[in-house]
């Protein structure tokens, strides 16, 4: 479970985070929807201890992260965006090597490498250097890399970005069975129709701030609109920085 | 603790050995900068030699004979070449004369003293002569029934302490100079690389989400760089010593030996260094903004080791300075390829010294990796 | 005619034969311990040498031992640790190390890669120093050598210092000396040695190959003294060499004209001393204090003699006998007065050398012939006095073969040479199957010193291949003009 209490953040005079709270609960999809410069990622990076919030704190299963960052990131895995990939390493080398330094041995971070590239179906990627890597690619390897380590909140900025459909079916599929599998699931879109079905749950975001929260169907139901995306442009009054 | 340091190390080798071209940037210092040196070393001794048969214009040798004839056994004698013209002597109109008559004879070397390719024959031809007018001298005082040693009322001997070894004087610093820089220049792009690079590649944010401090961060890092330090150094030391025993040092009466024992107290005395060196590579690479002002950052802030060590190269360094970190260092490495005992104390502090820069630099770097600024490059 | 003191110093003297080096003698000053190798210097030497010695039998029957003292001169560069170059001192009677700046001179070519071994022969320097008592200037000067004759004064100087010394020279030979270096060879560990003798040092060089050969990568040998000839055969090389110097001033114009029939004048001068010699006061060569001088002809041949060794005070000859000639004997004061650097011959080493080998080869025919000289006559009749006095054991027969070997050898000679001709090196190699013999042929005694043969002594030493050496630099003449007046060899077209 993944808790944010009442963040602010300034960065640069802009009000990042204003005043932010919400919740992701375990064996649900969340989804962080809010047009660019939302804060979305601020967001996420706080919750990571990348960033120290000026006020506030974000929670994981109930260890407040600035107090122990250690034990909290234990039990997190993050798909970050851009990707930080090691073009020199290959996917394969990659993987593992999170997975070690998430805590697992050297043999289970080997057997748990092997299975989540097999699970995301990147077996003729997997030996290769990064160098060069399609954008699918590279969203592959970085999603093995968030949860390889089988943590139980998982973290994605913008997951979708540049997939192929293929890939994005790969993906959803994934997320689901994460869910399925009683992990919490916290992703960040700009991307309606993705959200629209995939979340169990989504916080709308808008200059630092919770518009709006619910199921989808709450939304559209709180607005009064037939679809999410009209229901969206409801919220944030405008539709800049949406995608369909 | 250590799990995640080792874990970490061994991506950064791993990472690091697949730099090809970073890692050989380094490296190749580390082998051609001796090898370059005994070359540029080779052509100098061939410039400060005189040659072995020395032609100069003598101008008036009809007037004597004999001292033309001395000359000539010991090689040098008079020719019409060019060459020749840069060293002239003139025997004086009255040589003859004075020569005969108890008088003192003028000889006249022209030449320009500030030419150092003539300065060892110049000093050839004054030894010559000045071996001569002993020569005549002494005979002077047999056909006078006085025995010639009068004119040495002070019997000076001199007792050398030093060993053929130690004799190499500003070539040892040179040599030794060029051995410490590699320590800092063989890992001078993978350090750049694995941090301002790193933040640069957007992966550093990435592993800071993990449950890996920033000291264990920045140890993991410094431990790689520091790993790569102590290659080149190796690397320099091995080609330095088959590369220097090629020169010919035993013209000039010394001769510069790299034996096993350097080799392996300098790897010793070398790691303290090198864990200052790439703790400070880091800490300069993530001062700068980007992977570019990191560069000329950290070619600047290089000056000040390859500063002290050429202070100790040319023997300028003070007192003072001799205790200081890098230069004590390398004092100590030519004291050993001197034959000498090693320098404990200014040794052992200055490594101590180094030690603590090592510690600054990593609890800065460190420091750094929870500002945001710096993790982001903002 | 009356005996007097002294009289033998001078006689020894002349029978030091074939002196090695012109150099001024030095002490070492550390006093190396049995153990380890310790640090050293010797005269005239500013490099720091490393000094050591071994425990050796004194003779195979005895239990006595005797330690060998030796110095090492390191290497500039040390490219070959396995092999050095071990250099011989000459006389005999010379100490190596106390020379070791000559060796270091002549060698430094040759050190530039490899370590220079000089041991004190077994009764020099400080290996056993046998050394007689020497007469001061002022003594030699003032005694009449030409009143008695040799023989008896020999006999009564020997048994003084015989006396002295207590001890059986038999123990001093060069036979006996060999085995030592061998022993410093192994106490340093060295696989292999270039070696380098110099006059007598040629001898000793010769037995260490007969003996040692494994241990020998090669031999240079610079005024070679063969092994089946008496060292009395010098006396023909002492004229031979004075010789050379008429000839040549009477070749030369300006020697001509200033020093006319200059022979002559030296017969005459000889002729009339031996009738008479000359009681004059002198000053004292250093001290300037006017001191007695009886001028004996024997006085002159060997003041001219020991003139003859090297081309600086050859420049002297033609003054000194044109100038005695005419009654001013400052030149021969001179000459006499500064030729300290022969004073450090370990006298009773010297006896045990020419008494065991030497003086057992003078048969009735060998007597004809070296008697022919003056300086064979006095050497025969200083050994028959002073030998039967010594009673070292003769060597034996086998000692005097010539050296049958393979090992790359070059032979040094100098034309002009008062003490070992080339005709001696041409006898020494007639069993050597890979040497060469260089002659310079304006060259004296000791040509590695005096010419570019000490570059083809390292050159040699390197390639060990005697028939690669190109030898054409030894043309080059070190010999000086003769001094036509006090001043130098310049002649004044007029006084000013």
């Amino acid at each position: 479970m993944i808790k944010v209490h009442n963040l602010k953040k300034q960065i640069a005079s802009v009000n990042a985070l204003d005043g932010l709270s919400f919740s992701a609960e375990n064996g649900q999809i969340t989804g962080l929807l809010g047009p660019n410069g939302a804060g979305k990622t601020t967001c996420l990076r706080t919750v990571f201890g990348l960033l120290q919030a000026d006020q506030g704190y974000a929670e994981i299963d109930g260890v407040k992260v600035h107090e122990d960052p250690m034990a909290a990131k234990q039990q997190l895995g993050l798909f970050p965006d851009p990707c930080g990939l090691y073009e020199r390493l290959t996917p394969r080398e990659y993987i593992q090597f999170y997975a070690q330094l998430s805590g697992m041995a050297n043999s289970q971070a080997q057997t748990a490498t092997d299975k989540v590239i097999e699970q995301l179906k990147m077996a003729d990627i997997a030996d290769r250097r990064c160098q060069g890597f399609s954008q699918g690619q590279r969203m592959k390897t970085a999603l093995a890399q968030a949860i390889v380590h089988q943590p139980r909140n998982i973290i994605l900025d913008e997951p979708t970005r540049g997939l192929d459909v293929m890939s994005t079916r790969v993906l959803r599929e994934l997320l689901l069975m994460l869910k399925a599998q009683g992990h919490c699931v916290l992703f960040s879109s700009h991307v309606m129709q993705e959200v629209a079905a995939l979340c169990d749950h989504v916080v709308v975001m808008a200059k630092g701030k919770v518009v709006a929260q619910g199921t989808p169907q709450q939304l559209c139901e709180q607005t009064g609109k037939a679809s999410l995306e009209e229901a969206f442009i409801a919220l944030i009054g405008s539709d800049e920085g949406i995608a369909a | 603790m250590m799990k995640q340091i080792t874990i970490l190390f061994k991506k950064e080798l791993l990472d690091a050995y697949r730099d090809k071209r970073s890692v050989m940037a380094g490296l190749y210092y580390a082998f051609g900068a001796p090898i370059v040196m005994c070359l540029l070393f080779s052509v100098l001794l061939q410039q400060m030699a005189s040659p072995e048969a020395l032609k100069i214009t003598i101008s008036g040798a009809e007037r004597a004979p004999n001292l033309v004839q001395y000359l000539d056994s010991v090689d040098i004698s008079h020719s019409d070449d060019a060459e020749a013209k840069s060293i002239q002597l003139e025997i004086d109109a009255a040589f003859q004369q004075d020569m005969a008559t108890g008088r003192s004879a003028t000889v006249v070397i022209v030449a320009d003293k500030s030419d150092s390719k003539l300065i060892k024959s110049v000093r050839r031809l004054e030894t010559a002569l000045l071996r001569y007018n002993s020569e005549v001298a002494g005979l002077r005082l047999v056909a006078r029934g006085i025995d010639p040693g009068l004119m040495r009322a002070l019997d000076v001997q001199t007792q050398d302490q030093a060993t053929p070894d130690a004799k190499g004087g500003l070539f040892l610093g040179i040599v030794t100079l060029s051995i410490i820089i590699a320590i800092f220049y063989s890992a001078m792009n993978l350090g750049i690389d694995t941090s301002a690079g790193e933040r640069e590649r957007n992966s550093l944010a990435l592993l800071l989400s993990h449950p890996i401090s920033s000291v264990q961060i920045v140890l993991a890092k410094v431990a790689a760089i520091a790993a790569f330090s102590i290659l080149g150094l190796a690397l320099v030391l091995v080609v330095s010593k088959f590369a220097y025993a090629m020169v010919a040092w035993e013209q000039l009466g010394f001769s510069i030996t790299l034996d096993l024992r350097f080799i392996l107290v300098s790897l010793l005395i070398g790691i303290p260094i090198a864990l200052m060196s790439a703790s400070m590579l880091i800490f300069v690479s993530f001062m700068a903004k980007s992977f570019k002002e990191a560069q000329s950052y950290v070619t600047m802030v290089l000056m000040v080791p390859v500063g002290l060590s050429m202070m100790t190269s040319y023997d300028i360094a003070t007192e003072t300075i001799q205790w200081l970190p890098i230069a004590a260092q390398q004092y100590a490495m030519i004291e050993l390829i001197k034959g000498n005992a090693l320098p404990l104390a200014p040794l052992g502090l200055a490594s101590g010294l180094t030690l603590a820069l090592f510690a600054l630099f990593t609890y800065l770097s460190s420091r750094m990796l929870k500002s945001e600024k710096v993790v982001f490059g903002l | 005619m009356i005996k007097k003191r002294g009289h033998l110093r001078t006689q020894i003297r002349q029978s030091a034969i074939a002196l090695g080096l012109l150099s001024s003698a030095g002490s070492y000053a550390a006093s190396p311990d049995t153990a380890g190798l310790t640090p050293c210097y010797t005269k005239g030497l500013a490099d720091r040498l490393m000094c050591g010695s071994v425990e050796q039998p004194l003779s195979a029957n005895n239990s006595e031992k005797i330690s060998i003292h030796f110095a090492v001169i390191p290497a500039i560069k040390l490219v070959h640790p396995t092999e050095a170059i071990m250099a011989f001192a000459g006389g005999p009677g010379q100490s190596a190390i106390e020379v070791a700046a000559v060796f270091a001179r002549v060698l430094r070519y040759a050190r530039e890669e490899r370590d220079i071994i000089l041991v004190d022969q077994r009764g020099t320097g400080k290996s056993t120093l046998l050394q007689c008592d020497m007469d001061p200037l002022e003594a030699q000067f003032a005694f009449n050598d030409d009143a008695l004759p040799i023989f008896e004064y020999s006999r009564e100087e020997t048994q003084k210092c015989k006396s002295k010394l207590n001890t059986d020279l038999s123990h001093f030979t060069t036979v006996a000396a060999a085995s030592d270096f061998e022993a410093v060879r192994k106490a340093l560990g060295y696989q292999k040695l270039h070696l380098f003798g110099a006059s007598y040092g040629t001898r000793i060089a010769q037995e260490y190959m007969r003996r040692y050969p494994q241990a020998v990568a090669s031999a240079t040998l610079d005024g070679v003294v063969p092994m089946q000839q008496s060292l009395v055969a010098i006396g023909d090389a002492i004229d031979d060499s004075l010789q050379a110097i008429f000839s040549d001033c009477a070749n030369k114009a300006n020697c001509r004209g200033q020093y006319p029939q200059l022979e002559q004048q030296y017969q005459m001068l000889l002729t009339q001393l031996e009738a008479q010699p000359a009681s004059v006061q002198v000053p004292h060569p250093r001290t300037h204090n006017t001191i007695p001088l009886v001028l004996t002809q024997s006085k002159v041949r060997s003041a001219i003699r020991m003139a003859l060794y090297s081309h600086t005070s050859r420049a002297l000859v033609p003054l000194a006998i044109s100038e005695a000639a005419k009654g001013n004997y400052l030149p021969l004061v001179g000459l006499m007065g500064s030729d300290s650097g022969f004073g450090s011959l370990a006298m009773g080493m010297h006896s045990a050398i020419v008494c065991a080998e030497d003086w057992p080869l003078l048969t009735e025919q060998a007597r004809a012939r070296f008697s022919a000289s003056y300086f064979g006559r006095m050497m025969i009749e200083s050994l028959d006095a002073s030998c039967p006095v010594w009673q070292v054991e003769a060597v034996g027969k086998d000692f005097y073969q010539p050296l049958s070997t393979d090992i790359p050898t070059l032979l040094l000679s100098g034309g002009l040479d008062p003490a070992t001709p080339p005709g001696w090196a041409e006898l020494a190699m007639v069993k050597m199957k890979n040497a060469r013999h260089l002659v310079a042929e304006q060259a004296t005694h000791g040509v590695a010193a005096q010419s570019c043969a000490d570059k083809l002594v390292a050159e040699f030493i390197n390639h060990t291949e005697p028939k690669e050496l190109d030898a054409g630099c030894l043309e080059k003449t070190a010999v000086r003009r003769y001094f036509m007046n006090p001043n130098g060899p310049a002649v004044a077209s007029q006084e000013p």
